[in-house]
């Protein structure tokens, strides 16, 4: 479990401090301070060993295609555009002090055969491939490349450079790796639906250890009519079918609302990762305010069972409110962090469940 | 808890129509933390009265629940900005006790570095804030804090006011002499405001707040002077 960050130069952060994180940890603030920044950033710490990562954030953001010029490449997940200075994102996680560092190196030379990490390590939300194409009229000379140093208690366990390669697709190229544990991490993005496929083979892997109950019984929250779940598959495509009670025939989860689509991905992202960490943006999309708190007290409990953390964000004050009243039995697990920005600077202040409820129950604006 | 939780609607006196209060944000520099909604209202028009309208006044509902609003305030937008806080409440039946209870709240407030006043009613700066303590009904006469209320204070400003010097005085002797065992008056500051209040064609009905937006209570009374010091030194 991450309980500490140190984010530099990323994005929007010159240097943001987060000391306490718990199980769940809800992300608040106003527009345009950073809380999808400190997601992706937390999420691109995992993520450090796919050639995608950096394209895939572009495209959870909506742009979905990206040119090979560096102020367009790299350029923006640097505070300030400024690729001299390195970003770095420093944590502990599992009590464990780990940092990644990522350079941007303005003339790599490309290895003549690189070594590719396989993408296994860590699983996310699928982007299709065409969502994150480069325009194949441009060519990839010079090359340019983000250098990534990954350490754990000051150690360096693997040094990488990532580029794209004349096929114009992102590379990793490996020169050193000595990593004995990865911990699986899914992001699921605010502005995209995630791929059918993904949320099929997350719920098969749940239903492989005879475990689907749990999200028949997750989703009843919202669906009480809800009686099964089983995946169907048609050709090349999957995807999750649900069974109402007295309707004749499945019909696609994906179908049946934002809310059950949302559930669903939830509790199979978090059965999923074990161990890991799931980061959800903007928590409070499709979800009726009524259901939430029992929905809160799901997850909680679900990812209790998994030793999934859980990190969100969220505009919604309702959503505050049901998660302060869905962890009431686990109190311990919830931390709130508000992100502040004052002139240039972004600070983060810290609530437990304490001071959420006496912030609520206080009508105060801890947006 | 706090007395009205936030889904409870709040009717506008003037419309008749309900809605839902407005989440209270840091707008002012200087703030004053009130010890219940008559509290509030009270101290909110004193501020009004003495010509201070660059002070913001909340309410922290109750003594228990000071550290943890303190640590709220904390986190909240614009609290950098703040540079006065002052604290208050009543001292109750013990002034070492409310003293300290306030100390404490400060004290223990995590990741909230402010000064802590020694006494009451005198300033203490650090860090680019001020802070300070008014315990109601405040000093008497030979400048000690006493035990009481914030009634108390409001009922000294009125003091020579017949209604309260004979009739209401008669009747809570009258009540006394006539209450038997558990019947007895357990809060004669309040007993005795309301009293006055009831008595009085315009202001009967209304609690101690309403009655200060009223102009019940003499701001310029002397017994006023220390409370009214403080918040003039805001």
């Amino acid at each position: 479990m991450i309980t500490e960050v140190l984010i530099r130069n990323f994005k929007c952060f010159k240097q943001l401090t987060l000391p306490d994180f718990g199980q769940l940890t809800l992300i608040a603030g106003r527009n345009n301070v950073g809380k999808t920044a400190l997601l992706e950033a937390l999420f691109l710490f995992f993520d450090r060993r796919q050639p995608a990562m950096i394209l895939r954030q572009f495209a959870w953001r909506g742009i979905d295609k990206v040119s090979l010029e560096p102020e367009a490449m790299w350029a923006p997940i640097f505070y300030d555009y400024n690729m001299n200075e390195e970003i770095l994102i420093s944590t502990i996680v599992s009590d464990e002090p780990q940092s990644a560092t990522f350079r941007f190196n303005p003339n790599f030379s490309p290895p003549t055969s690189p070594s590719i990490v396989a993408p296994d390590a860590v699983l996310s939300a699928s982007v299709p491939y065409e969502q994150r194409q480069i325009p194949t009229s441009e060519q990839p000379a010079p090359l340019t490349a983000l250098d990534i140093e990954y350490r754990v208690r000051d150690e360096v366990k693997q040094v990488s450079h990532l580029f794209v390669d004349n096929q114009l697709k992102p590379v990793l190229y490996v020169d050193y790796a000595y990593i004995k544990k990865t911990w699986p991490a899914v992001f699921f993005p605010s502005k995209q639906h995630i791929a059918m496929k993904q949320t099929a083979d997350f719920f098969s892997e749940l239903a492989e250890s005879g475990r689907e109950k749990e999200a028949v019984d997750f989703l009843r929250i919202i669906e009480p009519r809800l009686s099964d779940l089983k995946v169907i598959t048609k050709g090349p495509n999957s995807s999750v079918h649900g069974q109402l009670k007295g309707f004749p025939r499945t019909l696609p989860i994906h179908l049946m609302g934002e809310g059950m689509e949302k559930l669903l991905n939830l509790i199979v992202g978090i059965a999923h990762s074990p161990g890991g960490c799931i980061f959800v943006d903007e928590m409070e999309n499709g979800i009726y305010y009524e259901a939430s708190p029992k929905t809160w007290e799901a997850i909680a409990s679900a990812a209790g069972n998994y030793n999934c953390q859980v990190i969100a964000t969220t505009h919604s004050y309702e959503c505050l409110e049901a998660a302060h009243k869905g962890l009431a039995n686990r109190p311990e697990d919830l931390r709130y962090i508000r992100l502040h920005r004052e002139g240039d600077v972004i600070t983060a202040k810290t609530s437990n469940y304490d001071m959420l409820g006496s912030a609520i129950a206080h009508n105060l604006e801890i947006r | 808890m706090p007395t009205v939780p936030r889904t409870v609607k709040v009717t506008c006196p003037e419309c008749g129509k309900q809605f839902e209060p407005k989440k209270q944000q840091i707008e002012k520099q200087k703030l004053i933390l009130a010890e219940g909604l008559d509290a509030h209202a009270f101290l909110f028009h004193a501020t009004r009265a003495f010509q201070k309208l660059d002070v913001q006044v909340f309410n922290f509902e109750g003594k228990d629940q000071l550290r943890l609003f303190i640590q709220n305030l904390a986190t909240m937008e614009n609290f950098s900005k703040v540079n006065t806080l002052v604290i208050a409440r009543d001292a109750e039946t013990n002034v070492e006790s409310a003293i300290q209870s306030v100390q404490s709240a400060l004290k223990n407030a995590a990741n909230v570095n402010l000064p802590i006043p020694a006494q009451p009613f005198q300033f203490t700066s650090a860090n680019g804030i001020k802070t300070a303590l008014i315990l109601f009904p405040g000093p008497g006469p030979n400048g000690r804090c006493r035990t009481g209320m914030i009634e108390d204070l409001c009922l000294e400003t009125v003091a020579h006011d017949p209604v309260l010097e004979t009739c209401v005085n008669s009747f809570l002797e009258c009540a006394r002499q006539n209450q038997q065992g558990n019947d007895k008056l357990k809060h004669p500051s309040k007993s005795k405001l309301h009293a006055y209040l009831a008595a009085k064609n315009d202001h009967a009905g209304k609690k101690l707040g309403v009655a200060a937006m009223a102009q019940v209570w003499n701001w310029d009374h002397p017994a006023m002077g220390h409370f009214k010091k403080i918040i003039q030194e805001m």
